[in-house]
């Protein structure tokens, strides 16, 4: 189909491609060649040129009625009648004047576009430098094409500074069909989109929660390592926020600082804030420096406000890590605690950890020993809750054998921890617990190949069967606080592993065999195109170590529920997945989702998925059973319409609705969305209302394209993303 | 039924010498994709050595999103994301993409935050071995 | 240079034919002038004599006709035209009918070319429906700077 994205002529982007001036060829970029009716040359000194002056070096050519070059300070100055063109710009002028070494130019009375792309305008005077920068006084910019006077922006300069990215403008004043419309003192818009940049226009919405609620950023680029975005929010029913986000890049050190802050919400009549760090730093390529903190200042600070800065959650994460890694072994510290909203308990703060794992060859062939070390103090903001110091050694003998045909890797550890707890009365904990566990687990695999046709295509089928035993003898563990421990995913990918619950406070007592086998269809040229997994654990006997506040009902059965995983992307634009885990002595699904996708070009999607779970496996703390749908699909070349539905099928409501149009001109674009979703409402007593809340809103976005305009896909999926479930493409085969 | 024991390594013989390079030499990635390599036959050098392949292989990055709710609103499932790129340039120096994208499923527990946080690091490091895989089956692509 | 202008001048060709009363020579064929470092080559050569020595007009005539001279500067200066008229007195230059004229690395083209050797100065002209044609290459630039 057509590339979208190259406008046809005719089409409302359609950027007439530029007409290159007639003008002599140079073999080099510093030779200078001039034709002209007449010309006048004193040796080294002084050359005119008179009638029909046409001159080019390298790729910079020029035409005017007379031009004359100065060559003991190298200025070549063309008058009357002047065009000038190199790879990137086309001017019209009456005068220009370029200096021959350093091509800086300087031209007067521009009017000027850019070569092959949008944006166009004119200048009183404008001065290129090629290499680094463009200034211009008195000018105006237009994305738009030529005949098009949507908006512009006249300002007193306007400097590009190409390598940065950045057009600065000062004393803007934007116009819409030549209407002045807003002015600005300073604007500063990318002109090319290599740095992801995010929504950079007013975009106002009109809700239940805020009533009138309009977001204007504005981009501040400092420097080339780091930025501010600042967005100042009016809202008719709380009052005004504004919003900081500091990007920076330095010295190793990746990561922004975010401020939210709303002075007394005319609502509740509270100030309401929040605060995020979050940084990924390396100092040479051993050390690292983590950070992740986030503030609010009230529970309902996502629901009522949402984020500019950080996707809503309701857990907040505090935390702090420096670690060593080397090629064999790592180590680290680590500090973690939560704000978590509403009434529900803190888990322990983590201050600190120090934790230790290394792996190394033993050179008796490819046996390997290992030991993992960790000594974490637990605190809790709560005094009546038990806290305790937990020092955890773990050495372990791990021997992998493996071929083209298959592997088999045996491991041997020995699981020593030991607790110092301060129970607070709790009569269950011991203060000295000490635990020594040892662990045998040995896993092989096998892999069979065959060629095989399907449906008319030749495929090469793979059959990888995989089984593990391990042993864990069972210890009594009632004695240990719950520190960091709870209950596993058991999804395919959890059936293999060694532990059952997170953490090391409960460790599982097992004598268990998994059996489970992957088969991939892969393609001619080797892609993957269906992908099946299964795996089921078989107890030899039953575990009998449980978290203690979990229901056992599920696990006196002598197997686990059956645990699948399905990808598949048959024919080039539909795709499906699939995970189930099914407990087949009652054939019943504890857990399952499905989602299918026709995905037929860049812009024309629609998806449905389907989820499902039931509380008691330990993970789900209710229950779960949605359906959802996602569209987005151009009704005509620019109009595109997009829709988010998902419904409740355990309650029968709806939870989130958006229906989406989006109207494209060639240099703007309109956005309006209504939308229904679901959000979480904390009372006073923090107890969440069961629930929750439905806002009903309405937003409009206005797009001045050309300002850093990324592709139209990203604006649809910002559409279509407003919401609590954002669309999510979740096939992933090897292609 | 027709299958037979696998009897070559999936990376061809283009591959047998491989200069790897890493953004972020020591993490997770980069140590299980050269332990892979090794088993899969390549011999890794430690320096651009004409007519050896290089692999130039970006940092991943990990993203979450939420992908049901319960009934009062708050997250119940969401979906872990990993995803990592990089280029292979072969010895005549035909340069190819390598991209790829993995998903987890994980239900969260404002209960047992710490607990949760725990099994996310787990499952980070469960993506990068798979990561790994993939990219070994992705080399496997280019003959 | 301006000591070409004090030496003979040396002329062999083929054929000469000579018109006292005009006090005029004319060499044909394979026609080589030179005085000093002035060099004309051509297929015919008239030299017209004015009675004051040193103040001799040459016009060769050729396909083309070739000039070249050493400057002042010790660069080398080259040209040819279908007419080069030379008139020694005023050190005047003048090329005709495809005319180029190569000095110090810029080259200019054109119909008509008249250079003046003592002030430098050349102006070049296109012609009805020509143009001239001037290219300067990059060393010659820096030169001038070092001057």
């Amino acid at each position: 189909d057509i590339d979208v994205s190259q406008p046809l002529p005719g089409s409302i982007c359609y950027i007439p491609p530029t007409v290159p001036l007639d003008t002599p060829t140079t073999t080099n970029n510093q030779q200078i060649a001039v034709n002209s009716q007449n010309a006048k040359l004193v040796q080294g000194k002084q050359a005119e040129f008179t009638g029909d002056v046409a001159a080019s070096q390298g790729q910079r050519h020029m035409q005017s009625d007379r031009a004359s070059l100065n060559q003991q300070d190298q200025i070549l100055i063309a008058q009357g009648h002047v065009r000038y063109q190199d790879k990137v710009l086309n001017v019209k002028s009456d005068k220009i004047e370029t200096n021959l070494k350093s091509h800086a130019t300087s031209i007067s009375h521009a009017e000027y576009d850019f070569n092959g792309q949008n944006g166009r305008g004119s200048a009183k005077s404008l001065q290129v430098d090629p290499d680094k920068a463009m200034a211009m006084e008195q000018a105006v910019y237009t994305p738009c094409p030529p005949g098009d006077e949507s908006w512009s922006i006249n300002a007193s300069s306007i400097h590009i500074d190409k390598n940065r990215n950045w057009a600065v403008a000062r004393n803007a004043v934007f116009h819409v069909h030549n209407v002045p419309v807003f002015y600005l003192p300073y604007f500063s818009y990318p002109i090319s989109n290599k740095r992801e940049t995010g929504f950079l226009y007013p975009q106002f919405t009109s809700s239940s929660k805020n009533g009138f609620d309009l977001k204007t950023p504005f981009y501040w680029n400092m420097a080339p390592n780091y930025d501010v975005t600042l967005t100042p929010r009016e809202m008719s029913k709380r009052g005004q926020q504004l919003t900081t986000n500091f990007r920076y890049l330095a010295a190793g050190q990746e990561g922004e600082l975010d401020y939210e802050y709303l002075p007394n919400d005319r609502v509740n009549g509270e100030n309401r804030s929040l605060i995020h760090w979050q940084n990924n730093g390396r100092i040479g390529s051993h050390w690292q420096l983590l950070s992740n903190y986030s503030h609010v200042s009230d529970n309902n600070y996502f629901s009522d406000l949402g984020s500019l800065s950080m996707s809503s959650t309701d857990q907040l994460l505090q935390q702090g890590q420096v670690n060593y890694r080397d090629a064999t072994w790592n180590a680290g510290l680590l500090l973690n605690n939560y704000q978590i909203l509403g009434s529900t308990h803190a888990p322990h703060q983590v201050l600190p950890e120090l934790h230790f794992s290394g792996l190394w060859d033993t050179g008796l062939g490819s046996l390997q020993v290992g030991l993992k070390g960790q000594m974490s103090n637990f605190t809790d903001s709560d005094p009546t809750v038990y806290t305790g110091q937990r020092y955890h050694m773990e050495p372990t003998l791990i021997l992998p054998l493996s071929i083209p045909g298959g592997y088999l890797n045996n491991q041997i550890s020995l699981l020593q921890t030991y607790y110092d707890q301060n129970t607070k009365g709790d009569t269950q904990l011991k203060t000295h617990v000490s635990r020594t566990l040892p662990e045998y687990r040995v896993k092989a695999g096998l892999n069979f190949d065959r060629n095989l046709t399907w449906l008319g295509n030749a495929y090469q089928q793979t059959f990888e069967p995989q089984v593990q035993y391990l042993y864990i003898p069972y210890k009594n563990q009632s004695d240990i606080g719950i520190y960091d421990s709870a209950a596993l995913e058991q999804d395919y990918f959890g059936m293999f592993r060694d532990r059952r619950f997170s953490g090391l406070d409960r460790i599982a007592d097992a004598n268990q065999v998994t059996a489970g086998a992957t088969t991939r269809f892969l393609n001619a040229n080797n892609e993957e195109k269906l992908r099946l997994s299964v795996a089921q654990i078989f107890y030899l006997q039953p575990s009998r170590v449980h978290l203690p506040n979990v229901s056992s009902t599920a696990n006196n059965s002598d197997r686990s529920a059956l645990a699948l995983e399905g990808d598949m992307n048959i024919t080039h634009d539909w795709f499906f997945h699939s995970g189930l885990q099914v407990n087949d002595d009652t054939g019943k699904v504890n857990k399952g989702n499905a989602a299918l996708e026709w995905h037929p070009t860049k812009n024309k999607l629609a998806q449905l998925n389907y989820r499902y779970g039931k509380p008691n496996d330990g993970t789900l703390s209710d229950e779960i059973n949605q359906i959802g749908m996602k569209v987005s699909w151009p009704l005509r070349p620019n109009v595109h319409f997009i829709g988010s539905y998902y419904r409740d099928l355990y309650l029968h409501r709806n939870i989130e609705s958006i229906l989406g149009v989006q109207y494209d001109a060639c240099c703007w674009a309109f956005q309006v969305a209504f939308q229904r979703s679901l959000s979480t409402h904390y009372e006073a007593n923090g107890q969440t209302d069961p629930l929750g809340e439905i806002d009903n809103s309405i937003h409009f976005q206005f797009i001045l394209k050309g300002l850093g305009f990324s592709d139209d896909s990203s604006t649809y999926r910002k559409m279509m993303n407003s919401g609590r479930l954002p669309y999510g493409h979740p096939f992933y085969l090897n292609n | 039924c027709g299958f037979h024991l696998r009897d070559n390594y999936l990376i061809n013989s283009k591959f047998h010498t491989l200069y790897l390079v890493s953004s972020d030499p020591y993490s997770p990635l980069t140590l299980a994709l050269k332990d892979k390599l090794r088993r899969n036959n390549v011999t890794l050098v430690d320096a651009p050595s004409p007519n050896v392949p290089v692999f130039v292989l970006k940092s991943p990055s990990t993203s979450s999103r939420v992908v049901s709710v319960y009934s009062d609103g708050t997250d119940a499932e969401s979906e872990l994301s990993y995803t990592v790129s990089g280029t292979v340039t072969t010895a005549d120096n035909q340069q190819y993409p390598i991209s790829v994208q993995l998903h987890r499923d994980f239900t969260d527990d404002t209960e047992q935050a710490l607990a949760k946080m725990r099994e996310q690091q787990l499952i980070d490091k469960e993506l990068s071995d798979m990561a790994a895989e993939q990219i070994i089956r992705q080399l496997a692509t280019i003959h | 240079l301006e000591s070409d202008y004090s030496q003979k001048i040396v002329v062999n060709a083929d054929q000469q034919k000579v018109d006292i009363k005009d006090n005029r020579v004319t060499f044909f064929s394979h026609v080589i002038v030179t005085q000093g470092s002035i060099k004309l080559e051509a297929d015919r050569v008239t030299v017209y004599g004015t009675g004051e020595k040193g103040s001799e007009v040459m016009i060769a005539e050729g396909k083309p006709a070739q000039f070249q001279q050493k400057m002042d500067s010790g660069q080398l200066m080259k040209g040819h035209a279908n007419h080069v008229r030379y008139e020694l007195k005023s050190r005047i230059v003048t090329l005709t009918g495809k005319a180029q004229l190569q000095q110090q690395d810029s080259l200019v083209k054109g119909d008509t070319i008249r250079y003046n050797i003592k002030t430098q100065e050349m102006v070049a002209d296109g012609g009805k429906k020509g143009h001239v044609t001037t290219i300067f290459e990059p060393q010659q630039l820096q030169q001038t700077k070092k001057q």
